[in-house]
């Protein structure tokens, strides 16, 4: 074993800021349209892969698949309408924190003075819902804040540019 | 001190070069495909047609050597200022420029084919690509070295001053630095003593049949495998035991050879170019690094290197620049967290981790094992299947004595964590090195209030898992705290 003798200075972890949950903003709810746009696509895709299967194989098909498709899209949904309720992220002076998930439930921060690229994207479905998502990346490890409001993202952006050096950012990609 | 003088004006790689990137062209092209490619054209073909496709070979050799010479002739690089430039590219021209103080490592190979040449190969990476930033396949040892020297002192290099390039080789040597670790032979085949010595046999497979009939065996392997089955248990046992010494005395040899030649005269110094990192009997290589670019101190010790009392440190840094320094012990270690982070002291290592864990773990294997199991046993009804739980115990076995020895640490500045189950391993993190922090909880951590805990640094993970809570929350805001309130570097 490692030698014990080594000074143990006392960390007042108690004066520390601390992440509080209770300030966790959520995101915009916007976004689960665009959640919905995915999962309207995904329904497509299973009607017409089971009229496909049902017109090639058996016609008993099509009910059976179609019904399967409704229930998954349907559990889908109610799993998105839940999940989004445990999305938040948290702006300090210093840094940018992201907590997500239902079962796996992660809180994750990165310091502006760590911030290598930032990065705000907005497909067309997200363009259309006037939302943005911004990525904070790092040597080891990026954070993604979706669903925020495409002023918000913006003035994220700036606030962690005027608190980081030496970072570049691609905007519109 | 300064060699400036070599690269304040451009310049190219030696001619030879030209040949080396051929090679690795070639090698990148797959010599066999074009082998195989050169066969087919010639076997098989009329001599009109043999002609034609000669003809075309030639034109194409004739391009490719112009381009390369061309590429050769165009690629210059110096030092202006407080930058490496490089110029590059046959039509359009490239001009890279690296800040001298943004290189990660410095890489010197001598390949054997350099070696009759007196030539080396340089290998400069910076963060900021995956890539290696500039790839210089053959140029001379004074330019290689002046280059590491300028790159290496180039955050405290008193301006202006040039000395003659005629003590460029004295200076190599007069530098005040300090031999960290350097090996003797006996090191060496301490090295190749603890490492496993069945991992390099795996080579011989391929050439087992190859061997058997140097030893005037016609057989083949599955020929002599039922041949050894009638044979008395007795013999069995006995040829088994002469295979195991034979192909461990094999194995180790094999691992000592290993170790001599990569190894050869391996030695870390330190001094006011920084780390540099020297070895190798045939292929030398070189790597230099400042220590503020040390991510941090990974050791792995195998039961063999205990015995032997020998651990191995590696240093990552950014890019393919890492330190390994096979056959360490602890006072070299104490003194390379000294020059890198200025710690005093071991980690107390005196924090534990949930027992929980063992549930956690276990748990998964236990179902996956019982149901692999049940369903073998409904197609062959085989009592003997019932023998695979002894993996869910074994697994126990081991997690339990994971979770009892994992040990990690927080003090002001560091993080470390040591965990062992056959072989040890220990990882030191200076806490200005992280980059981002998450606390993780899953369903079952959360009825028990736990959590895990992960620090990622940019070569590297530190995850600690299975603590409360609250002592998770801690840990991130003292990272956070530490990250943002210090002014130092973290690369």
């Amino acid at each position: 074993m490692f030698v014990k003798d080594f000074s143990n200075l006392a960390i007042e972890t108690d004066n520390l800021p601390q992440i509080d949950k209770m300030n966790l903003k959520p995101i915009d709810k916007a976004y689960l349209n665009v959640m919905y746009v995915s999962d309207a696509f995904l329904l497509l895709i299973g009607i017409v892969a089971t009229i496909a299967a049902s017109v090639t194989w058996w016609l008993w098909i099509a009910p059976i698949g179609i019904a399967l498709t409704l229930v998954i899209i349907t559990l889908l949904i109610v799993a998105q309408r839940i999940a989004i309720e445990h999305f938040g992220y948290l702006l300090r002076e210093h840094d940018l924190t992201f907590c997500q998930g239902v079962f796996m439930r992660s809180t994750s921060t990165v310091p502006f003075v760590r911030v290598q690229h930032i990065g705000v994207d907005r497909g067309p479905v997200l363009r259309y819902f006037g939302l943005a998502v911004i990525t904070l990346k790092t040597a080891g490890g990026n954070i993604t804040v979706r669903g925020l409001k495409l002023k918000e993202a913006n003035r994220i952006k700036e606030f962690v540019l005027s608190r980081a050096n030496n970072v570049s950012d691609d905007e519109d990609k | 001190m300064n060699n400036l003088n070599y690269l304040d004006s451009p310049i190219r790689q030696s001619p030879i070069a030209v040949v080396f990137i051929a090679i690795k062209f070639f090698r990148r092209l797959g010599v066999f495909n074009a082998g195989a490619v050169a066969f087919a054209l010639v076997s098989g073909l009329s001599t009109q047609r043999l002609l034609f496709s000669l003809t075309g070979a030639s034109i194409l050799f004739l391009i490719s050597l112009t381009t390369l010479l061309l590429s050769w002739w165009r690629f210059t690089f110096w030092v202006e200022g407080d930058q490496l430039q490089v110029r590059k590219g046959i039509l359009s021209e490239q001009k890279l420029t690296i800040p001298l103080d943004r290189i990660q490592n410095i890489s010197i190979d001598q390949k054997l084919l350099h070696r009759p040449l007196g030539l080396v190969s340089v290998n400069v990476e910076t963060a900021g690509s995956e890539e290696v930033e500039l790839e210089i396949s053959a140029t001379t040892l004074p330019i290689a070295e002046s280059l590491r020297q300028t790159v290496g002192s180039s955050e405290h290099r008193p301006a202006n001053t040039v000395t003659s390039g005629d003590h460029i080789q004295d200076s190599l040597l007069v530098e005040d630095e300090t031999v960290i670790t350097s090996r003797s032979i006996f090191d060496l085949i301490k090295i190749g003593l603890g490492s496993l010595p069945w991992a390099g046999l795996v080579i011989i497979g391929p050439f087992a049949d190859e061997i058997l009939s140097r030893f005037g065996i016609d057989e083949d392997v599955e020929g002599i495998f039922s041949k050894v089955f009638e044979l008395s248990f007795y013999k069995i046992v006995l040829i088994i035991f002469a295979l195991f010494i034979g192909a461990t005395t094999l194995g180790f040899t094999f691992q000592i050879l290993r170790s001599l030649t990569t190894n050869w005269k391996l030695k870390l110094t330190y001094g006011p170019n920084g780390l540099h990192r020297t070895a190798g009997l045939l292929n030398k290589t070189s790597k230099s690094s400042r220590p503020v670019r040390v991510q941090s101190i990974v050791t792995h010790q195998n039961l063999l290197q205990k015995t032997l009392g020998i651990l191995k440190i590696s240093l990552p840094i950014i890019g393919k620049g890492d330190i390994f320094l096979p056959g360490s012990n602890k006072s070299e270690l104490a003194e390379l967290r000294k020059i890198i982070s200025g710690w005093e002291n071991a980690p107390s290592f005196d924090r534990r981790i949930s027992k929980s864990y063992i549930f956690l773990k276990v748990r998964n294997t236990s179902v996956i094992v019982l149901l692999i199991t049940c369903v073998i046993f409904y197609f062959y009804r085989q009592p003997l299947i019932f023998l695979s739980l002894l993996l869910i115990a074994y697994e126990m076995f081991e997690t339990y004595r994971y979770w009892n020895k994992f040990r990690w640490s927080l003090e002001p500045n560091r993080i470390a964590s040591y965990s062992e189950v056959f072989s040890k391993a220990t990882l030191e993190m200076d806490l200005v090195k992280a980059q981002s922090v998450t606390v993780r909880q899953s369903f079952f951590q959360r009825r028990r209030s736990l959590a895990n805990v992960q620090i990622l640094g940019a070569e590297h993970r530190l995850e600690i898992p299975m603590v409360p809570l609250s002592e998770a929350n801690q840990v991130r805001d003292f990272a956070l705290y530490h990250v943002e309130s210090s002014n130092r570097p973290w690369m």
